[in-house]
């Protein structure tokens, strides 16, 4: 008896899986940005959307999730992550991102604009509520 | 007699300083730093044969650097091996080896920093994280070099020849490979690449975003993420240029993006999963080229206007064309379409009944990714056959009115 009760918990938990809302890591150097086409291969920059459906929309820039959200705003978002310049590959909530630009950081789609974990001394930065508001 | 006697001084004066710019010999007694520090402006530094371990070499006045066989220059994994920081430097026929990984700078093998009138010859650039960095510059030359990058792990590449603002850069008979992007010009006009093999890149084998006046010919892209890319650009000429192997899920061999007023002539595509994808693509003349083996020959969504789509040869594509729109605003004339079905009773060589490339099937698997599997049946093509007789899912306009009989490449054989 052992063994139908293993494969039903094998079974009961993939289906589980499957219907969660997660984000997902992106796969640089294999993923594609669902806004501009290009392959995502720059670990310092990405951004990601996960929907409250679980669909999950990969970014090669924070510059190529902004006017994806402006035009597409009826849809709602679980999540709304992106990759942070000092601590690169990993996703974080927008909320605890500090964005900066300028001409030091080259991020992908020309717009020079880097997030960061930790506030960097040297530039000021904006919130995700300010950037939102004011970058396009 | 006093003149002559002048004349001979000054002679003399001229040939001992010409004598005094014999080159400067860098070896194992000292580094290539203290030969160009002992250099004055124009001279010659000869490197002889050796390994130097040596990195952050500035270069601040003209000099002309050359290598003799087996001189390399090994980083060890660290920092950037020489910097360019004046006018007119040439560097030429040397080994760099080794350059570390960074996620803070972009690190290369030769940096050009605000200069203009420097050549980088015949190097060869092993294990690079970005081969050859020209940063605001203009007027310079790349020519006959070869940078294979250490991208094992392929998100830590950088690019082999990066250009970030320029100008009149020509970028000529390189081999690049195992980078992120071979050619990638960003903010670069009035530019020329040519004769350049690039193959093994993971991203694109040349990347264009906001450069314009550009042109490229007689270059080979194979085996790349995608072949080229050219975003957000204009007037870009690309001519006699072969894209080859692309394949993947999202691969393509020449991806447009944004760019208008160019022209895409007699290029090869071969074997990709798409020849050429274009979005935003805008008054293009896409004439004589050959599209062979594709998976899809051409997408062409309906944001592209313009197109001038002429005496292309579209030979043993799974799928021709493909569009997400049901109207058509670009033109279609005088194209070999090998599944073109009509027939040519006058003989003049085009077709008695228009072709319309675009396929119901291509459009259902574009949404179904699974619904190939039911590609060549039967009942898939006849309703096929249907359609292009009565359409109702394809674009109505996207129309050759004169389909041509004959490859027009095979005319020119």
């Amino acid at each position: 008896m052992r063994f139908p009760r293993l494969l039903f918990s094998i079974c009961f938990i993939s289906v589980f899986l499957a219907c969660s809302v997660e984000p997902e890591p992106i796969n640089f150097g294999n993923d594609h940005c669902i806004y501009c086409k290009m392959t995502i291969s720059d670990p310092k920059y990405g951004a990601e959307l996960v929907t409250d459906k679980g669909r999950v929309y990969k970014f090669d820039a924070v510059e190529c999730m902004l006017p994806y959200l402006k035009e597409n705003p009826e849809t709602k978002f679980s999540y709304i992550m992106a990759v942070a310049y000092d601590e690169p590959n990993k996703l974080k909530n927008v909320e605890e991102l500090h964005f900066v630009q300028n001409e030091n950081f080259k991020s992908p789609m020309g717009k020079n604009l880097a997030s960061f974990a930790n506030q960097p001394k040297e530039f000021e930065s904006l919130n995700w509520t300010q950037l939102k508001d004011n970058f396009y | 007699m006093i003149r002559y006697f002048l004349s001979a001084f000054f002679f003399a004066i001229l040939f001992s300083a010409s004598l005094s710019a014999k080159p400067i010999i860098a070896n194992s007694n000292n580094s290539i730093k203290e030969s160009i520090l002992q250099a004055i402006a124009y001279d010659t530094i000869i490197i002889k044969p050796g390994v130097y371990y040596e990195n952050l070499i500035s270069i601040e006045k003209p000099l002309t650097i050359i290598g003799e066989v087996g001189a390399i220059v090994d980083s060890q994994e660290g920092d950037e091996i020489f910097i360019v920081q004046s006018d007119g430097v040439i560097i030429q026929n040397l080994t760099l080896k080794n350059i570390g990984v960074s996620y803070i700078k972009d690190r290369a093998a030769i940096r050009l920093n605000r200069v203009r009138d420097v050549k980088i010859l015949n190097n060869t650039l092993i294990n690079t994280f970005f081969g050859i960095y020209l940063q605001k510059s203009n007027n310079c030359i790349v020519d006959g070099n070869k940078v294979i990058g250490g991208a094992q792990d392929e998100s830590t590449a950088g690019n082999a020849i990066h250009i970030w603002q320029g100008k009149r850069i020509q970028v000529t008979n390189n081999e690049v490979s195992f980078h992120r992007d071979g050619i990638y010009f960003e903010f670069v006009d009035e530019s020329y690449i040519a004769n350049n093999l690039s193959k093994n890149n993971m991203r694109y084998g040349l990347h264009f975003m906001f450069s314009n006046y550009d042109q490229y010919e007689n270059n080979r892209f194979q085996d790349n993420g995608s072949g080229v890319a050219v975003m957000f650009s204009k007037h870009i000429e690309m001519r006699d240029n072969q894209f080859l192997d692309n394949w993947g899920g999202a691969s393509y061999g020449l991806l447009l993006k944004e760019i208008s007023d160019g022209s895409i002539e007699n290029n090869n595509f071969s074997r990709n999963t798409v020849g050429i994808y274009a979005e935003g693509a805008n008054r293009l003349s896409i004439k004589s080229n050959l599209f062979h083996n594709n998976g899809k020959a051409m997408d062409i969504k309906g944001n592209s206007l313009d197109n001038q789509i002429i005496k292309n040869d579209f030979v043993g594509n799974t799928f021709e064309v493909l569009t997400n729109s049901k109207s058509n605003l670009n033109h279609f004339e005088g194209n070999y379409w090998s599944q073109y079905s009509g027939y040519d009773l006058n003989k003049d060589g085009i077709g008695d009944v228009p072709h319309r490339p675009v396929n119901l099937f291509a459009i259902v698997t574009d949404k179904i990714p699974a619904a190939s599997m039911l590609l060549h049946s039967f009942l898939v093509n006849s309703l096929d056959a249907a359609e292009r007789l009565f359409p109702q899912f394809i674009p109505e306009q996207l129309i050759d009115q004169k389909p041509k009989i004959k490859p027009n490449h095979y005319d020119q054989d």
